[in-house]
């Protein structure tokens, strides 16, 4: 593979990059130069500009360098047919004899292993992390067979290689017929594919993770379309805020989603569809739910969910959870600041009373931040959060499941508790603001009226006002008088800008074009 | 049943219990469980939410039910104390304490007169020391060993070549015997010019050079290293080093 | 056909048992009830790998070779009412009425003995449903009344019955630090005596350190004993993998002793496992064969607490399970020489040996533990786990020095001089251990 392109994916000395420029540096006039982004950004030694000269520009402030071409050449990049045949296909060389002290390593039944492992094609996994894979093409010219039919495969496992187009991922699945585990993790697809049809579905294909792959909406959006039957996905670690999951598209039959590590400040409720019974987002900065998606979602199907590991500052929203997530069994909420202790920090005695006490919020869990739990165990966690309540050292949300539990159950007529607002005020820390605008299309002088609150993207308001108005939401241009503006107009540029970024206020009129 | 943790100065463990387990019975598993005697028990009851009751059973009831939850407060564990300052559970603790050697001791003629033992084992089939050729084997090592041993300076630069690894450097820094490893070889304490070495000096607790920095330390055979100012440390290639800017 | 029975004797045994039995029937495709999961014409792992430890009844059900043995009915009645309990049938559950009080000699002498005949008939029947029966494999605890009493007492009267028929014993040892119950060093000691030369080989369980890989490895801030026997489960299942699917090692209950004991009295290998990782961050950890590896040397994959480095070995068994490579293998046994200390016994039979299972293992779905593509189990004989018992002899002594509560012993008819000759066997065993370590080559680097 010489060939090399913009926005190529290398492994050198043990660091990914990616190829942002290539061509000639002053410095090296008798060799290629290539600039490189570092995804460690502090391997990285500039941004793209050498001498007061731009070449390229890094994502990431000070992330590029310029490396020879002698030294780029050096890195390996192979294709996916040759990673199988040299981790799985030549194992034939036993000459290596390890010693430990005078006895030699007796390797038994290996031999056995190496025939089954040459057999690529019948093999039910091939773990192929950190092979240097750049393509699925053959890279030898030699080489014009076409794909090899891997009939036995269900699990493969391509992560940390060097693939940027997902395409090229895609086309080595057709020889693939009943693979069902496809793990991807650590390759960078930045570049949507070009060169597949949309129409290409995988409905074999069960569980894909996708994890720190520098992912947004959007490319996400075009690499789920080829897979409808996914069961399980993990696209922890990547782009995804919390804006961007609102044009997400996820299978309908999605079973288990993961989406730690991602900046989530709310429990996305939205993006729960019927179907999903696991949810995994820990490690995000979650303190309370999106508060205009509480209402309305009461038949979500969610019953393990880890929300270890976030901002979680009141009981309320643990209530909350219980009350949202009715069939909920599994339960991960360790490391919030509610709870305060880290697991290995965890005193057993203060320890025990929280956990009691968070235990006994929930109405049927089977395992709590990983513990499994018994029947006595829960009922003494009751006992033990009654106790709690009737001296007030504890609260429980008036009007949660719970609370009318233990009201009924234990006969209390006095839970002291903290009132919820309604309009879950609490949640989104002041005043629910809703803006009330007035939509009009300046071609057909039609006029429609929307709600919409100031925490939303630019994009949710144009995905309402498409669908009052029927209009493509890619299509459309907004623009507005700002307020104080003395009717200057102005173009709304930024989609996934929130709305509160912008000088409007109730009433405000929003015009909007088609183009 | 109700599961409680019963600690004393000897034990630590959960049981369950029945809930409406009488006194005297409860303190009857508890003395099977602690060794203390139910006269000398004062059991102090940690509840859930901290509070603590003490509960003297010899002078309560023998039917009083003390695990059944009161006002809905749950017991979290008990723990027994020993009144009795001579009891045995005190002296045991005392002992404890005070590090009483009191360990049995198998001497080696009662050992080597065991019918099934390894000593035995090893005799009958020749095996280790009792093996002939290895004796003469042992020998003919530990000459060549002191005569390697008497070329080899302290403190000075050494060169390190081991089987299965390319050649490594660094400074000798200890020459003598690992009891730890085997009492008859002398070992020579390197100090490695980079982390390729199995510790920092120590070996089995005791320090015998250092402590240098953690994988900075080994102790090789003697036959495998050389000293000589000549083996400075190995220059890393940085040729490549002016190929990136 | 090869089969196996398994015996799980007292609270630790049969809950360690419910656990390992929960594993097994997924990891052969069989439902709780006993039949077969939707989709399957058999149960996975081959004829000859899972009739060793299941029969299959006329009506298509599969039940396990496993007797299940308590002196109080507590937890037997659970199993009995639990969510498996149509997977046995009732006369393999056998409890009594009256607990062992913590107490070695109700286990063995007076409380126990009333149950063994009832128990030693359940085995018969069981053994006449095999058709080449190969051996036994217990679970129980050493410090508890009745897994170290009635426990020993049934190896023995096997040995007896069954002649040279192998046994492996999954034991749990007590913890290092805390103590369940006062006399359980005497408890440990006597049923090490009693099963020393009953035992084929015997991996010891410790619960502290299998409670302390559950909070560091699995992030359980509070483990109970479910999660402590999920943990242990997944191990056993490594060990007992290759007798139950295709392995190339181990594949008989008598090769465990061939390749590790090489002195019948020298039967402790010490159990690592890898990896240890939680169902919750499993993509952070890349779990190469490498790893794996070398995580089987550090002393946070052990079962039981013991400082390997400053011992010896005599044997040493790596069993691969699911994906891994040949060469991948030969690369990680070739660091771990270079980077860790390893220093085999070189007069020894038994030698460092490496077999591969190609089933990956099954992750029991509330255990914490990922699924994963491969795992490690290690089998190391290793003169370091003489450290357990130098450990527990030593309380031994504090509390004999003073005949502490050997009254209670006494009172159910044990003769003193049972402890004196206990005690003086274990002294021995720790001079074996000993007389195993000396009189090696040494390797070239430490």
């Amino acid at each position: 593979m010489t060939e090399y392109n913009i926005g190529d994916r290398l492994l050198i000395d043990d660091e990914f990059c990616t190829i942002r420029y290539i061509g000639s540096l002053e410095v090296w006039p008798t060799e290629r130069a290539f600039g490189v982004e570092w995804d460690n950004s502090s391997r990285g030694k500039h941004s793209g500009t050498f001498k007061g000269h731009t070449y390229f520009q890094t994502e990431t402030l000070g992330a590029g360098s310029f490396l020879k071409a002698s030294k780029v050449k050096k890195a390996v990049r192979s294709s996916f047919f040759e990673a199988i045949k040299n981790t799985y296909g030549d194992s034939q060389d036993d000459t290596i004899t390890t010693q430990f002290s005078s006895k030699i390593v007796e390797f038994v039944g290996f031999g056995d292993l190496n025939e089954r492992n040459s057999k690529t094609q019948h093999l039910e996994t091939l773990s192929l992390r950190r092979k240097n894979i750049a393509t699925v093409r053959w890279l030898n010219q030699e080489h014009k067979d076409p794909y090899p039919i891997f009939t036995h495969l269900r699990t493969l496992d391509l992560s940390y290689n060097l693939f940027n187009d997902f395409g090229d991922v895609i086309n080595v699945l057709d020889s693939m017929p009943i693979l069902a585990n496809l793990t991807l993790d650590g390759n960078m697809f930045s570049f949507p594919s070009t060169n597949v049809s949309p129409h290409n579905k995988y409905n074999n294909i069960r569980c894909i993770s996708l994890v720190n792959c520098h992912l947004n909406a959007q490319t996400l959006n075009l690499i789920l379309q080829h897979f409808p039957r996914l069961t399980t996905l993990d696209i922890s670690e990547n782009y995804i805020t919390e804006k961007c999951l609102e044009t997400l598209e996820l299978p309908k039959s999605l079973k288990t989603l993961s989406l730690r590590s991602s900046s989530l400040e709310h429990i996305p409720l939205k993006i729960l569809t019927t179907s999903i019974e696991e949810l995994d987002i820990s490690y995000n900065n979650i303190t309370s739910m999106s508060a205009k998606d509480y209402a309305g979602n009461n038949n979500l199907n969610v019953c393990a969910l880890d929300i270890s590991h976030n901002s979680i500052n009141s009981w309320d929203v643990l209530d909350s959870i219980n009350d949202i997530f009715r069939k909920l069994k599994i339960l991960r909420v360790n490391s919030n600041t509610i709870l305060g202790d880290d697991a290995s920090e965890e005193t057993v005695a203060n320890g025990s009373s929280t956990f009691y006490a968070t235990m006994a919020r929930f109405s049927d869990l089977r395992v709590l931040n990983g513990s499994i739990l018994t029947a006595e165990l829960q009922e003494e966690a009751e006992l033990f959060f009654v106790s709690e309540i009737k001296k007030g050292n504890t609260t429980l949300t008036v009007h949660s499941e719970r609370w009318e539990y233990y009201k009924e159950t234990y006969n209390i007529d006095q839970i002291a508790h903290t009132e919820i607002r309604n309009d879950f005020d609490a949640e989104l820390g002041g005043a629910l603001e809703v803006l009330h605008l007035t939509v009009y299309q300046k071609e057909t002088d039609i006029a429609t009226e929307i709600y919409v609150q100031p925490h939303e993207t630019v994009r949710y308001m144009k995905g309402l006002i498409g669908k009052q108005m029927g209009l493509d939401v890619l299509s459309m241009t907004l623009s507005y008088s700002p307020s104080g503006s003395k009717g200057s107009i102005e173009m709304i540029k930024r989609d996934f800008s929130p709305i509160s970024d912008l000088a409007l206020e109730c009433g405000s009129a929003i015009y909007v074009t088609d183009c | 049943m109700v599961s409680v943790q019963i600690i004393s100065d000897l034990v630590s463990s959960t049981r369950e219990f029945p809930n409406d387990i009488a006194l005297s019975e409860l303190c009857d598993k508890l003395y099977t469980l602690t060794g203390v005697e139910p006269v000398d028990m004062k059991l102090h009851l940690t509840y859930l939410n901290s509070e603590v009751k003490i509960v003297m059973p010899s002078r309560m009831s023998k039917d009083t039910h003390i695990l059944s939850p009161e006002g809905s407060n749950k017991i979290e564990s008990i723990t027994v104390e020993d009144t009795n300052a001579s009891s045995m559970t005190n002296q045991l603790k005392n002992d404890i304490s005070n590090g009483t050697d009191v360990s049995f001791k198998l001497s080696d003629e009662d050992y080597a007169a065991r019918s099934s033992s390894v000593l035995q084992w090893k005799k009958d089939n020749q095996l280790g020391r009792f093996d002939p050729k290895y004796q003469a084997k042992r020998e003919e090592e530990l000459k060549a060993q002191d005569d390697i041993v008497s070329e080899l300076v302290l403190n000075e630069r050494c060169s390190v070549n081991t089987k299965d690894l390319p050649e490594r450097r660094g400074w000798l820094r200890f020459l003598g015997k690992v009891p730890g490893i085997s009492a008859e070889d002398t070992w020579c304490g390197v100090e490695f010019d980079e982390p390729l070495g199995k510790n920092n000096g120590t070996y089995g607790g005791v320090t015998y050079f250092g402590p240098v920095g953690q994988k900075y330390g080994a102790f090789v055979k003697p036959v495998f290293v050389k000293t000589g100012k000549e083996y400075t440390p190995i220059e890393l290639d940085f040729s490549d080093s002016d190929d990136e800017i | 056909m090869r089969e196996v029975i398994s015996i799980n004797v007292g609270q630790a045994g049969c809950q360690i048992g419910n656990a390992c039995w929960e594993l097994y029937t997924r990891e052969h495709g069989i439902k709780p009830d006993g039949y077969l999961q939707e989709g399957l014409s058999r149960p996975k792992g081959g004829e000859e790998g899972f009739s060793t430890f299941f029969y299959e009844t006329g009506s298509g059900k599969y039940v396990p070779r496993a007797v299940y043995v308590d002196l109080e009915p507590n937890v037997i009645d659970e199993v009995r009412n639990g969510a498996y309990r149509d997977l046995f049938h009732p006369e393999q559950l056998i409890s009594g009425k009256e607990d062992a009080a913590n107490n070695y000699a109700r286990g063995h002498y007076t409380v126990g003995r009333e149950l063994l005949d009832d128990i030693l008939d359940r085995i018969r029947r069981m053994a006449d449903q095999c058709d080449g029966l190969q051996g036994f494999l217990f679970t129980h605890s050493l410090g508890g009344g009745t897994g170290s009493g009635l426990g020993s007492l049934l190896l023995e009267q096997l040995s007896i019955d069954y002649g040279k028929k192998s046994k492996l014993e999954f034991a749990v040892y007590p913890a290092p630090q805390v103590s369940t119950s006062v006399v359980e060093p005497y408890n440990t000691v006597l049923t090490t005596h009693t099963t020393l030369e009953h035992a084929d080989c015997t991996f010891m369980v410790d619960n502290e350190a299998i409670y302390d890989m559950c909070k560091r490895n699995l992030n359980i801030a509070r483990p109970s004993f479910s999660n402590l026997n999920n943990m242990i489960a997944q191990v056993v299942s490594s060990v007992t993998a290759s007798l139950r699917f295709d392995g190339s090692l181990n594949v008989d209950l008598n090769e465990f002793q061939t390749n590790l004991v090489p002195y019948p009295r020298i039967h402790f290998p010490l159990v690592s496992y890898a990896p240890i990782i939680s169902s919750n961050k499993a993509h952070h950890e890349a779990n190469t064969v490498s790893e794996i590896t070398n995580a089987c040397f550090e002393p946070g994959n052990q079962m039981v607490k013991c400082d390997p480095t400053t011992g010896k070995y005599m044997a040493t068994c790596l069993l691969y399970r699911g994906d891994v490579v040949t060469r991948d293998v030969q690369a990680a046994v070739t660091q771990v020489k270079n980077k860790k200390t390893v220093q085999m016994v070189d007069w020894c039979p038994t030698g460092f040996k490496i077999g591969i299972c190609y089933e990956p293992p099954t992750a029991i779905p509330d255990s914490q533990l990922a699924q994963v593509d491969r795992a490690v189990c290690m089998l190391s004989n290793t003169t370091a786990i003489a450290d357990a018992w130098k450990r527990i002899d030593a309380k031994f002594d504090l509390m004999y020095a003073k005949r502490a509560f050997v009254h209670w012993y006494v009172g159910e008819g044990m003769e003193e001089g049972e402890f004196t000759e206990a005690r003086e066997d274990l002294a021995a065993l720790e001079r074996d251990y000993i007389e195993v370590g000396s009189d090696s080559y040494a390797d070239e680097e430490f």
